[in-house]
């Protein structure tokens, strides 16, 4: 019990209040914007064709949009409000798509941004970490110096310009992957082969771009920790007891090197509730990284500050988890 | 006075530290035409100062050359069940399977040589397992358990983690890894520096009672002259590179010939001797650069023209007294 109250309780409070301030920021950030959203709309339905709204009819139109906005009363009233909302799961509608709730919006493109981006930073730390991990214990052979020589080359590549280049290749020079969407058009979702080959045919190309990105990434962090951990007097000490090598490699080397790039994980797994913008743009893929991009040039502040909630919530809860499963891994943590 | 046996010849063994500045080679003669027999069962101590070269002897004994550290000349034969091998005739596979099972090494005690994330249970195993072809887990387990029950060490060390073990227990956890195997040699390489006197004298006195145990030799380095009072046989002294005298232990302390010995041996405080000490002076040499003849002639007050001009040879004076010094050696004619 005393783990209980000394190392999880704790970490669960931070969590709150990780959250709680985070919420609030998001909620005060966006009210020092000079855009007057109601004004925006306003203007948006006026272009639309209805100039001669009467007054009467204009003003009453301001009271709905302001209560819908969340922006009646004071600051504090709106902020009161704003939790009260938030904990009905209830960001009001989206004014991009008006009146589909914002809540819909995020959940029908959040399945697609969850399976391409944790598929793709998956993928990415068990190879880069891999092979990195290997490159560093052999950090003197000649095949691990031409490795990372590749990995410095391709890691500081911006992803978006490797998503060009894929698109380039291989949806335009040599055309056997779909370069827009996430289904064929008319595919409905089944357990069926075909659908499922469909489905990763339209991610292979989003998520290679990623990937091979992420796995540059992941070799040069990892090459160096291992090439660390090496040297370290127990890794000495088990080559001259005569362990056998693949044992020190992964029992030795692999093993303790891991440690912070878990945590690395933990936070790329939740960052990845902010999508891959620029990723999913090129694609054209209906995830959550597009769905942000529509709301920044829509300017619906709802969907934004959805999102912004939503991406919050879960670094924070990566982290958590990271937090309480790291004892697990790391004995050395446990009893403090 | 039984006939000893030999398990150890080392004849003119060379080795250098070779450097590559600036386009010139440099040489760092850190062990230099070193000649000595090591018997069967017994405890046999190496002194000397810092950077005299007894680690290096130490890592060229037990194969553990790396570069920059290169085998110059000169041989090292074992007698291993009967048959003579040099240790530079092993290759990798055969000094793998040695290792533990006909010599072990017990490392300093400040160094971190037990791994952070994995239970001293399991690093028993992975050198059991390394080593003898046990069937299964228990039958590795059940040995781990027996030897450290015979050693007198509590059960729960198997269980817990480094870091949960205070220094000391960690040096004798050490030592029982290095022994669990019952290995003919054991070299312990400044294995009681780093710990307080007290838990010293237990790790002293547990090597003691391992080495009757196991009947074996235990061949042991450290500077410090008291350790090697309570605990060796004989000793060899090295200065500079250089084996300049081996006589019992009660003759070294009784009896010291070589100049350098003479100043090792008074600079110990004795009870009821209130005379200041004399320390040697001077430094150590550079053994990129050592002094022409005998190494010790630029800080010996008994230097004459030809300790500046030859070697001194390794002469045994007694009956298993050997020095290499032309004073001691005239000295000893004259009385002779």
């Amino acid at each position: 019990m005393r783990i209980l109250k000394r190392y999880i309780i704790p970490r669960i409070i931070q969590f709150f209040v990780v959250v709680f301030v985070g919420i609030t920021i998001t909620f005060i950030v966006p009210r020092f914007t000079p855009l007057d959203p109601v004004q925006m709309t306003i203007n948006r339905v006026a272009s639309y064709g209805a100039q001669y709204l009467d007054a009467e009819t204009l003003e009453h139109l301001k009271q709905t949009l302001t209560d819908l906005y969340g922006l009646k009363g004071t600051v504090f009233e709106q902020y009161v409000r704003f939790w009260d909302r938030l904990l009905h799961g209830d960001f009001g509608p989206s004014l991009a798509m008006f009146p589909t709730p914002v809540m819909e919006v995020i959940s029908n493109s959040i399945p697609w941004t969850l399976g391409l981006l944790i598929m793709s930073v998956l993928i990415a730390w068990l190879i880069g970490n891999f092979i990195g991990g290997i490159a560093g214990y052999f950090s003197e052979k000649r095949w691990a110096k031409v490795l990372s020589v590749i990995a410095a080359t391709i890691y500081p590549i911006p992803y978006y310009f490797m998503a060009l280049i894929l698109i380039i290749v291989f949806g335009y020079l040599i055309p056997v992957f779909p370069i827009i969407g996430g289904l064929s058009i008319g595919m409905q979702p089944s357990f069926s082969f075909g659908f499922i080959i469909d489905l990763i045919k339209h991610a292979f190309l989003p998520s290679l771009s990623l990937v091979i990105v992420g796995i540059g990434w992941w070799f040069l962090s990892m090459k160096a920790l291992s090439s660390t951990t090496k040297s370290e007097d127990y890794v000495q000490y088990a080559e001259a007891a005569g362990i056998p090598q693949s044992k020190i490699l992964f029992g030795y080397v692999m093993k303790n090197s891991l440690l912070p790039q878990v945590t690395n994980l933990a936070l790329s797994l939740g960052g990845v509730f902010n999508g891959a913008l620029v990723t999913e743009y090129f694609f054209a893929y209906p995830g959550i990284g597009q769905t942000l991009y529509m709301a920044v040039t829509n300017g619906d502040f709802n969907l934004m500050m959805g999102i912004s909630v939503f991406s919050i919530f879960s670094i924070a809860s990566a982290a958590l988890v990271i937090d309480l499963l790291y004892p697990l891994i790391d004995p050395r943590v446990r009893y403090r | 006075m039984e006939e000893r046996r030999t398990i150890l010849r080392t004849k003119n063994l060379k080795a250098y530290y070779s450097f590559k500045a600036f386009g010139i080679d440099r040489n760092i003669k850190a062990l230099d035409d070193v000649t000595f027999d090591i018997y069967e069962k017994e405890i046999f101590g190496i002194a000397g100062e810092s950077g005299c070269g007894k680690s290096t002897l130490m890592k060229v004994l037990y194969g553990l050359i790396k570069s920059p550290l290169r085998h110059i000349g000169g041989d090292a034969i074992y007698k291993i069940n009967g048959n003579e091998r040099s240790i530079f005739s092993f290759d990798k596979e055969t000094l793998r399977k040695l290792r533990w099972s006909f010599m072990s090494y017990i490392p300093q005690g400040s160094m971190n040589i037990l791994n952070p994330t994995v239970r001293i249970k399991k690093q028993f195993l992975n050198i059991i397992k390394a080593h003898k072809d046990v069937v299964n887990v228990d039958e590795a387990e059940d040995i781990a358990v027996e030897h450290i029950k015979s050693l007198g060490l509590p059960l729960e060390v198997l269980r817990s983690y480094p870091h949960q073990l205070s220094g000391g227990m960690r040096q004798r956890v050490t030592i029982a890894l290095a022994t669990v195997l019952k290995p003919r040699i054991i070299f312990g390489d400044e294995p009681t520096t780093a710990l307080d006197v007290v838990v010293q004298r237990g790790v002293i006195q547990l090597l003691k009672d391992i080495q009757k145990e196991l009947n074996n030799t235990v061949i042991m380095v450290t500077h410090d002259m008291a350790v090697h009072a309570e605990l060796t046989d004989r000793i060899g002294i090295m200065y500079a590179g250089k084996m300049v005298e081996i006589a019992s232990t009660r003759e070294i302390f009784k009896e010291p010939l070589h100049p350098y010995t003479q100043y090792l041996i008074n600079s110990l405080p004795k009870i009821g001797d209130k005379s200041e000490k004399v320390s040697v002076p001077g430094a150590p040499p550079s053994l990129a650069n050592p002094p022409s003849g005998c190494r010790f002639h630029p800080r010996c007050p008994y230097a004459k023209q030809i300790c500046k001009e030859q070697e001194p040879t390794f002469e045994e004076l007694k009956p298993g007294h050997f020095v290499a010094c032309f004073i001691a050696t005239k000295r000893g004619v004259e009385n002779g």
